[in-house]
């Protein structure tokens, strides 16, 4: 292991560590905290640039349209997108994985077809496909899960040998497990996609804030993500596709900004990305978020996925390292940010309670992943997840409070 | 640390090291299966009673954490020998406790039920204390319709 000292100078740029310097936050699968750029982005919106986006001719709302697409554009170009038209905001990973849902299975599914999930997927990305499922008469077909927690890729043959494979549409895959940290081997669905003429939908919310970035090399036609959990404010979101494909989809919500003409009985639609973003946007949202991207490459991506590959491996060794404690999910993944756990004769809940005692704020539960829990036969799982600005220091207090609990509660 | 003792007081961890009362309920179908949908925990519950309506065995099954089969296992301890309508006023009282209507001085009667009191502190927890009794809300509410 490359030997790293990380120091918590990185948090000093998080004033929400500044409020709680005793806190060790290791949730930052589901949110992570936000650098003060990205605060000072909001607030510079809101007191120099707010006014509503697109429409009106006055000075300030052209700024705030600036703001909004200039935003988009930076995006984009940290995406590696081919233009920022393919870029479109939402809420957050499940309004765009149900965005997704609905308008690819309005084109792409008759009944009979097959969407390909797996069945580690989280519940955003496997409810709203199994009601389009259901909607369209359609079948939900999960690629099963091994008892390491990695998927069982065999499954693509078995759809080969019985003919499964011609009748899938659209294959909607996670690139790392949010509830076991598992990397899934994306290159593989993804030319097996390719090879079968399937539209693939990847959701890149436990990837994308670890710098993996590049919308070309991915593979995919369709990539979604939450901003809040790329040191982005609640709220912001992305979904970007191939413009190609977007042109040929039918919107998902209706209203404003989203048309070109409307008359009482018909309406035609706006251009991309507008087609998808009706009503107002949260601009500001749009704006943080592309502040944190912008924080990220100024910190360097390569920078980030070193001293997390350090971090990885150090929470590994730590958690290995705790009398009693099982690591549930791949043993010999190297880049792994999301750890689950059970720790012998103590549940999960009462694990996270002790936890916070000492300050150390990680998740219990199912993880929105019930049927992988189910196929795993797990009832729980604390889960410890990590982020850039955590630091050796986090981990040991982690591995200490653990070895603590076991023994409060033994 | 205070805090935690509250919560996880010594009668608690003790319902939950040795459950009294547990036993396995698989007979029971999943349709009797109570669950918390926030973090998976899930419980049966089984009545017994005699010809006039006293419960004479309660038994409860299922995973949760430390509050959640303590709370079960001391619900269960108090259940025998009530008929139906204490059975209901107990749980009705209960609830009420925990949601803090309620003075906790009310369940001193109930003899241990009483250290569930450092749950309110944690309002978070307090929906794995009252999971083992939504299952006998509905216990009840079949026993009477």
């Amino acid at each position: 292991m490359k030997e790293m000292h990380l120091t918590n100078a990185l948090k000093k740029d998080f004033p929400l560590f500044q409020a709680h310097p005793e806190l060790v936050y290791l949730d930052n699968a589901a949110t992570s905290q936000k650098p003060q750029v990205v605060l000072d982005a909001l607030n510079t919106y809101y007191t120099t640039q707010n006014a509503n986006v697109h429409r009106a001719v006055y000075g300030l709302a052209e700024q705030s349209t600036l703001a909004y697409e200039g935003a988009r554009a930076r995006i984009a170009n940290h995406l590696n997108a081919a233009s920022p038209q393919e870029l479109v905001f939402v809420r957050g990973a499940t309004e765009g994985l149900n965005l997704l849902a609905w308008s690819l299975s309005q084109q792409l599914l008759s009944s009979g077809d097959i969407i390909l999930v797996t069945e580690m997927e989280h519940h955003a990305n496997l409810v709203p496909w199994q009601q389009a499922a259901l909607r369209m008469g359609a079948e939900l077909v999960a690629i099963p899960l091994l008892p390491d927690a990695t998927l069982d890729m065999n499954f693509l043959k078995t759809l080969e040998a019985d003919g499964r494979a011609q009748r899938v549409k659209i294959c909607a895959v996670s690139t790392v497990s949010n509830a076991f940290g598992t990397t899934h081997p994306l290159s593989q669905i993804s030319s097996w996609c390719k090879n079968h003429g399937i539209s693939l939908v990847v959701d890149g919310a436990q990837s994308v804030p670890h710098g993996s970035w590049d919308v070309q090399e991915l593979g995919a036609d369709f990539l979604v993500f939450s901003g809040h959990k790329v040191y982005g404010p609640m709220g912001s979101g992305v979904v970007w596709g191939k413009e190609a494909l977007w042109d040929q989809l039918p919107p998902w919500q209706t209203g404003g900004e989203m048309i070109s003409r409307v008359t009482l009985t018909s309406s035609t639609w706006n251009s991309l990305p507008h087609k998808f973003e009706a009503g107002t946007p949260d601009v500001a949202a749009a704006v943080g978020l592309a502040a944190a991207m912008d924080w990220m490459v100024a910190f360097g991506l390569k920078h980030i996925q070193d001293r997390e590959a350090f971090l990885s491996q150090k929470a590994r060794q730590i958690l290995q390292e705790v009398e009693g404690l099982t690591l549930i999910g791949p043993q010999n993944q190297k880049h792994q940010l999301v750890f689950s756990f059970t720790l012998e004769g103590v549940h999960s809940h009462d694990v996270a309670q002790y936890l916070d005692r000492d300050h150390v704020a990680i998740r219990s539960g199912h993880h929105c992943a019930q049927p992988a829990m189910r196929a795993l036969q797990l009832g729980s799982t604390a889960r410890a997840s990590l982020a850039l600005y955590n630091t050796e220091e986090d981990l040991h207090c982690l591995g200490a409070a653990l070895q603590a609990a076991r023994e409060y509660f033994l | 640390m205070n805090q935690l003792d509250d919560l996880y007081m010594e009668i608690i961890l003790d319902h939950y090291k040795s459950p009294r009362n547990k036993a396995n309920l698989d007979h029971l179908g999943d349709d009797v299966l109570h669950e918390n949908p926030s973090c998976g925990d899930s419980v049966k519950l089984d009545l017994q009673l005699d010809g006039e309506n006293r419960i004479t065995q309660a038994q409860f099954d299922g995973h949760g954490c430390a509050i959640s089969t303590a709370s079960a296992s001391l619900m269960t301890e108090r259940l025998i020998g009530m008929n139906i309508a204490e059975a209901q006023d107990f749980l009705q009282l209960f609830l009420s406790v925990m949601r803090g209507e309620e003075e906790v001085e009310k369940l001193e009667a109930w003899g241990d039920l009483e250290v569930l009191e450092g749950v309110r502190k944690f309002p978070m927890r307090i929906k794995c204390a009252t999971l083992a009794w939504h299952a006998l809300e509905s216990r009840l509410e079949a026993l009477t319709s």
